[in-house]
């Protein structure tokens, strides 16, 4: 049992084997130097297609301008170089300095949300007012970091940031920061292709004008950081053990964060989300035999350069000069999942107490009555979303022989919003409940990531697939990426925890494939961006039917797994006491899970954010065990879901904004004020 | 085209921007987005023919409710948009009943390439780079299998991208890697993304660029890149027209 | 499947022969478990054993012995959290792995040392849980469920907390609360892993005297971890004491108070006098 053979472990002390020889950091060592030479080797090669080498130094002091090989070498090659080793070695201080300041062998840029909110700041900048950029890009890049660090804190905040739940509310904020993305994207594709580009981490430079900005920007938070080694090692301890020896722990721990945001956000504003490299190479450092915060801080800026640096150099290796642009840090985030993956089983994470919530939540009185009232909130809005809209004519109630064919539109849209709310919702419910972590979302089963990847299959195999191709390859995807989590979490009896930490390895890679086909430019990424983000457009009766009659199946199956649901929470222990087999308990829950995902995906795509909230609105309204919970769960994911789709039908009529966006555009600041500290 | 005035098109802001030619009658209404036009709406505005695209394959059924629907594709594996657009023209205008009109279309089509070919034929000995900014630093270059490169076949122009293409006929790259041809003019299309010209001048890979050092560099207004005959005339139009504008320039 | 006329009962389902159902106590067994050379290891550091045991029904066990020294690990493979690296255990003359999770759960019931702190149940929902073994997922929750769980906090003193949420409770509450769970489980043995830890002195005295009652009125075999050797020699009928993994001596509090086994088992000189009250032998350091 995996789960009570982990014990808390301190983030400082993962395994270094590797360090048998004194306290050298042998592994580490080892891993820049064969990383070094392997981009040393791709360097020269590519360096020679370009020039000969015998006008390597002339295009290095000074090149000639005549020559156009030496301008590019001198101009372009060079100055990316350069970037790519900055960028490295910045992430992978900021990497490493996270996860001292947090404890959290998982932190990292991404995984906190930090590029996420730093991309979608300079994005909205861009587009809605770019007179902002000429304060500094950085400014916007920090402002926007700083609100997702702090969006993050305060989701998981009330689990004391314990390293699972900073991830996954890293994780929560990162989609919700994509969803506002992928509606500007959406309704306004054609302005984004330089938006596209810059967000999946393009190094490619044409001056040193990045190199000279970043070289001062990263120097002084590297400086900053320097300056609090001997503090920022007592942080490594826990929190009344660095207080007794005189740590003003507040100053640091803010100071540090501080200059580890402002690295991420200046890497950010100069070359895009370089997905990975950060948590790759402070977890590399420490499993290499890092083990002292001080060599970390050496060790892991010199991974995060070298990988960075072989990584661009084989992406340019692999395209050529003329080939089509590969941004190198979607290809980053791509190479990272599965490491993220081989990582799991290495980094000594701990076990999470479980606990929904750490508040004391008040009870309703009677949640009967409550549930009766948000089932007429439900009918109103059903009726609203069915009969009344904006026509040709304006705004109008659909009537008389207008509204059979009018409803003939709207019914199946309806249907699908419904059983699609309803069943996220009992799905959220469930992992809620399975995992004891309220951040947990139907998401990170991996399931609807697996959906989308048989989709991309899809449409890129078969160039004109029709609907029914596409849902074959959903469902085939959706069945692969589960029978992956069951094959990854069978060993640990489908520990709750490495589950969730997989499936946001899945996520990740999905996120990352996005990230490439959209900055190609690929006008069938466009088809994917609208299916991804929750449309119910398209959707015909017998569709919606059948996904209707699939969601009354699976929650009339639901009582069957009530009684599992409400012992749970109790922890693995006590659960196991109380005679539940956990595996098959486990596993039958994961795969009521993977169906709800599964039915819902096929029919509004992959964006399950309403399968976070809903249970926890319904929490919050009082409902405590897991039968009203899981009533008023359905009944407020049918009723988001609903009415998502009558506003994104109707509020820019005659386009359309995909529900399941407009559910978490809506639903992101509910999901925090739920979740506020009290 | 072919005497018939569509009552709706998705997009109607962007028409504008990317397609400008022909302009749209104000009465054409809106239907919403390309990928996803409003159904309800379309229904209610009661056309008698739907043209599709093969992206809008998958609601096909829906859109066979409203009235008959004819898919156009005119970018394939295969390429060659040009015949392809000739191809559904004949189909358009024959579905119109408008067959005279659609040969007509045609016809004018081949006498206007024919003609700008001859106009440029002391122009055309240096090949020619077709671009898009997509931000300050990097491009949609045009090349094999686009609608562009069919139109330069016509009109007897080189194209400097000879690299390989995507399935619609272009290719995301730096502008370093237009650096591949010696003597080549640029040609980019408008609309700009914002700031791409104001940083491009300060950028020393753009300034050796072998076009910028020659000055041989077209900036040409919209057209839209994956068009069909209208827009293939458009093109070699505008193109024609800069050219000489520049050699009139010295 | 059956071993025998008296443990066939043990294999009924309690749907509708819910009355004919015994506990292990119930069952013509003496020996509640019987520990075979048991060991267990991580990698390859061995944490317990070998160890050999029996233990009987009716009485209240002690575990005892240094941090570390293989407490938590033997009871936590007696409830079957964990399974032995290598040996038997036998439970009710049945191997403990042959035991359905269920009908084991009807027959032995645990108390982890750490439980969660927020679950947003009520105390009388909390106890309820503990007739899961007996209903199942599916089955009716029916009036005998009921009269188990109004009897458990009944027992537990915790009628006046019934409608209380246990994440409200203090510390010593909260522990009688789930106490109540573990008691409406019904079960023939507990197994409690430092049940006590949290708690003041009063509410020790309280939970350890709740235990050693319920122990006689319903002929339990309880096996209790407990650091506090007095407190040991006090509520339980004999004590085992490990060290280093293995079992070091066991025997009744009056022949384990002694300051060289006292010694032997903590390692450190200890002394014993005679409780002034009552005269038990009162260990202590010196």
């Amino acid at each position: 049992m995996a789960d009570q053979a982990a014990t808390m472990v301190p983030a400082g002390s993962t395994s270094h084997r590797l360090s048998f020889l004194g306290n050298l950091p042998l592994g580490a060592l080892l891993l820049c130097a064969v990383l070094i030479a392997a981009a040393t080797a791709a360097t020269i090669s590519n360096l020679t297609v370009q020039l000969p080498s015998a006008l390597w130094v002339d295009a290095l002091t000074a090149p000639d301008i005549d020559d156009m090989r030496q301008v590019l070498v001198h101009y372009a090659y060079l100055p990316r170089l350069a970037v790519s080793l900055l960028c490295g070695a910045a992430l992978g201080l900021a990497g490493t300095v996270l996860q001292q300041v947090l404890r959290n062998p998982l932190a990292a840029p991404e995984t906190v949300g930090v590029s996420a909110g730093a991309y979608l700041a300079l994005a909205l900048a861009t587009l809605l007012a770019p007179s902002l950029l000429a304060y500094g890009r950085e400014w916007v890049a920090l402002a926007g970091a700083l609100v997702a660090i702090a969006a993050v804190f305060g989701l998981s905040w009330h689990k004391g940031l314990s390293p699972l739940s900073v991830v996954l509310a890293g994780l929560v904020v990162s989609l919700y920061a994509g969803s506002i993305g992928a509606a500007l994207i959406v309704l306004k594709h054609e302005w984004l292709a330089g938006l596209f580009i810059w967000g999946a981490g393009t190094l490619g430079q044409q001056d040193w004008t990045t190199t000279l900005w970043l070289i001062p920007r990263l120097g002084i938070a590297a400086l900053a950081i320097g300056l609090m080694v001997r503090p920022l090692t007592l942080l490594g301890l826990d929190d009344e053990g660095a207080r007794s020896l005189g740590v003003p722990l507040g100053v640091y721990r803010f100071a540090a964060l501080g200059a580890a945001v402002a690295l991420i956000s200046f890497v950010v504003a100069a070359v895009g989300v370089i997905g990975f490299i950060g948590l790759a190479a402070a977890a590399l450092a420490r499993i290499g035999g890092a083990r002292r915060f001080g060599q970390r801080l050496i060790m892991a800026p010199l991974i995060g350069a070298a990988l960075l640096w072989a990584a661009d150099q084989g992406v340019q290796l692999l395209t050529g000069s003329q080939g089509d642009l590969l941004p190198t840090g979607a290809i980053t985030a791509l190479l990272g999942a599965p490491l993220l993956l081989w990582l799991l089983p290495r980094l000594k994470l701990g076990s999470e107490t479980p606990a929904l919530t750490a508040d004391r939540l008040p009870r309703a009185l009677h949640p009967g009555l409550l549930l009766i009232g948000i089932a007429i909130l439900l009918t109103a809005v059903l009726f609203f979303a069915l009969f009344y809209g904006p026509g040709p004519a304006g705004w109008n109630f659909a009537f008389g022989d207008q509204l059979q064919s009018i409803l003939s539109w709207r019914l199946p849209r309806v249907l699908a919003a419904l059983s699609a709310g309803a069943m996220l919702a009992l799905a959220g419910l469930m992992i809620q409940r399975l995992t004891g972590n309220p951040m947990a979302s139907p998401e990170v089963l991996g399931v609807s990531a697996g959906a989308a990847l048989g989709m991309i299959v899809a449409l890129f195999v078969f160039v004109d697939a029709s609907r029914p191709t596409q849902t074959i390859a959903a469902t085939v995807g959706a069945f692969a990426a589960l029978s992956v989590m069951l094959a990854l979490g069978r060993r640990a009896a489908f520990a709750p925890e490495r589950l969730l930490l997989a499936g946001i390895a899945l996520t990740a890679l999905f996120d990352a494939l996005i990230l490439i086909l959209t900055a190609t430019g690929d006008p069938r990424a466009m088809l994917l961006l609208n299916w991804f983000t929750g449309s119910t457009y398209g959707v015909d009766i017998n569709a919606a039917i059948l996904t209707a009659g699939l969601a009354a199946f699976l929650v009339v199956l639901t009582p069957l797994f009530l009684r599992w649901l409400d012992i749970l929470p109790l922890g693995p222990t006590a659960a196991h006491g109380l005679g539940l087999n956990l595996t098959t308990t486990r596993l039958l829950i994961l795969l009521m899970t993977a169906a709800l995902t599964a039915a819902s995906t096929l029919i509004v795509g992959p964006l399950t954010f309403i399968g976070l909230m809903a249970p926890h609105l319904a929490r919050r309204l009082g409902l405590a065990r897991a039968m009203p919970q899981a009533v008023g769960a359905v009944l407020a994911g049918a009723l988001i879901m609903v009415a998502a789709d009558w506003i994104g039908r109707t509020a820019i009529f005659p386009r359309q904004i995909p529900a399941g966006l407009v559910a978490t555009l809506i639903g992101g600041p509910i999901l925090m004020w739920l979740l506020r500290r009290r | 085209m072919l005497g018939v005035r569509p009552i709706a098109v998705p997009n109607r802001e962007s028409w504008e921007a990317w397609v400008v030619e022909p302009p749209l009658p104000p009465e054409i209404a809106d239907i919403g987005t390309l990928l996803e036009p409003n159904l309800e709406f379309l229904q209610q505005l009661r056309p008698d023919i739907i043209l599709s695209i093969p992206f809008l394959d998958g609601i096909k059924p829906l859109l066979e409710r409203i009235a008959p629907v004819t898919s156009i594709s005119i970018y394939a594996e295969d390429g060659q948009p040009y015949e392809r657009s000739v191809a559904a023209t004949r189909q358009l205008a024959q579905l119109v009943g408008k067959v005279e009109e659609g040969e007509a279309l045609i016809r004018e089509t081949e006498e206007k390439f024919a003609e700008i070919r001859l106009r440029l034929e002391p122009l055309s000995e240096r090949p020619i780079y077709v671009v898009s900014f997509l931000d300050p630093r990097n491009v949609r270059v045009y090349g094999r299998k686009s609608l562009f490169q069919e139109v330069f076949d016509r009109i007897g122009i080189r194209n400097a991208w000879t690299a390989e293409t995507n399935y619609w006929g272009f290719s995301t790259v730096g502008i370093d890697g237009l650096a591949g041809s010696s003597n080549a003019r640029l040609a980019y299309l408008d609309p700009l993304p914002t700031g791409a010209t104001g940083t491009l001048t300060e950028s020393p890979v753009w300034n050796a660029m072998p076009f910028v050092r020659s000055r041989s560099m077209l900036h040409l207004p919209p057209v839209l890149m994956f068009g069909t005959l209208p827009s293939a005339t458009r093109f070699a139009q505008v193109l024609a027209d800069a050219l000489t504008a520049e050699s009139a320039n010295g | 499947m059956c071993e025998g006329d008296s443990l066939f009962l043990l294999h009924q389902r309690p749907t509708s022969r819910r009355a004919k159902v015994k506990t292990v106590s119930q069952i013509e067994v003496s020996t509640a478990f019987k520990i075979d050379d048991v060991s267990f290891a991580v990698g390859d550091r061995r944490l317990l054993g070998p160890v050999s045991l029996e233990l009987e029904r009716s009485r209240v066990y002690g575990l005892i012995g240094h941090n570390g020294s293989g407490k938590t690990t033997l009871i936590k493979l007696l409830a079957r959290q964990q399974a032995v690296t290598s040996g038997a255990i036998t439970f009710a003359e049945r191997p403990l792995e042959r035991w359905g999770s269920r009908e084991l759960a009807r027959a032995l019931a645990y108390l982890p040392q750490t439980t969660p702190a927020a679950t947003g149940l009520t105390v009388r929902e909390l106890a309820a849980l503990g007739r899961y073994p007996w209903h199942g997922a599916l089955g009716r929750f029916g009036a005998e469920d009921r009269q188990h769980v109004e009897e458990a906090l009944k027992l537990t003193d915790m009628e006046g907390f019934a409608d209380r949420l246990v994440d409200e409770l203090s510390g010593g509450e909260r522990q009688r609360a789930w106490l109540a769970m573990l008691v409406a489980q019904n079960a023939g043995v507990m197994l409690l892993d430092e049940p006590i830890s949290a708690l003041d002195i009063a509410h020790q005295v309280e939970v350890l005297g709740l235990v050693q009652e319920l122990s006689r009125k319903r002929d339990l075999c309880v096996i209790i971890v407990l650091h506090d050797p007095n407190m040991a020699a006090r509520y339980c009928d004999e004590l085992i004491a490990l060290k280093d993994g293995r079992l070091l001596t066991r025997g009744t509090p009056a022949e384990m108070m002694k300051s060289d086994v006292l010694k032997g088992i903590f390692g450190v000189e200890m002394g014993v006098f005679p409780h002034p009250v009552t005269g038990q032998p009162i260990g202590y350091v010196q």
